[in-house]
């Protein structure tokens, strides 16, 4: 006896849905996210209240909660680093300084003397928006 | 003349745009980063002020002790005190070794946001 299977055959999935909203979360991530680096990952910058135009992070020297001052891969010193600086960004802009929020006030002080020392005038710290 | 009819077209594959599109959505969904930084001066505006009305001088021993001008306050009141200091002067901010650079900032950003101008001073 030969037996017969009822042959059906899938209809192809209707793949248009999801394409849709993998377009729409493609879109979602160009535009809300950004792709530049971000220098001030490894610490925890300050929250601030004040609502401002926001800033990268991007170049930024790096004070870690132990006051050491990190550049983009490695430990620096103050002075190396703005000499390093002044060697790459001739267009530079403020002096940017991402400090840790649990960092003590006075050695971030220290920092500042020494960049003030060095003869910049503008420093700007690294905050991030929000509130506790 | 006879027209030889056209040859039907084949859909085009989705397959590769979609692999393509999910490639573009991995990429940008581990590249990008939310979070968002904003600057806060602390350059203290250089010098050349010249002769000024007396600062403020609010002085930050930790987090849970401030006082401004000899007279203690906590953080919550920090705005309703600042309040209370004339349009456009100056609060100089000292800063004792317990503090963190979080509590300065919120003092700072406190007394910002209501008009009035921050100055860093160091025991140096």
């Amino acid at each position: 006896m030969r037996m017969k299977r009822p042959e059906r055959r899938e209809p192809p999935e209707n793949t248009i849905p999801l394409i849709n909203v993998v377009f729409l979360m493609l879109i979602f991530f160009l535009f809300a996210g950004s792709i530049a680096r971000d220098d001030a990952r490894r610490v925890e910058p300050p929250l601030n209240i004040i609502e401002d135009e926001t800033i990268r992070s991007t170049g930024a020297l790096i004070v870690d909660p132990e006051g050491r001052t990190f550049s983009g891969g490695g430990e620096t010193t103050v002075a190396d680093w703005l000499e390093q600086r002044g060697a790459t960004a001739a267009q530079d802009g403020p002096v940017k300084v991402a400090a840790d929020g649990t960092l003590k006030a006075d050695l971030l002080e220290e920092v500042l003397a020494e960049l003030k020392q060095a003869g910049r005038s503008d420093i700007v710290l690294i905050t991030r928006r929000g509130q506790k | 003349m006879r027209f030889k009819a056209r040859a039907r077209r084949r859909p085009v594959g989705l397959t590769s745009l979609i692999d393509v599109i999910f490639l573009l959505l991995l990429f940008f969904m581990l590249a990008s980063s939310f979070t968002r930084y904003q600057a806060l001066d602390v350059s203290s505006g250089g010098d050349g002020g010249g002769a000024e009305a007396k600062p403020a001088y609010l002085r930050i021993h930790s987090s849970k002790a401030i006082d401004l001008n000899g007279r203690s306050l906590a953080k919550t009141e920090l705005p309703a005190r600042l309040a209370v200091l004339e349009e456009d002067s100056v609060v100089a901010i000292w800063s004792g070794p317990e503090a963190d650079v979080q509590d300065v900032v919120d003092v700072m950003s406190a007394a910002r946001r209501i008009g009035l101008r921050t100055v860093l001073v160091t025991g140096r």
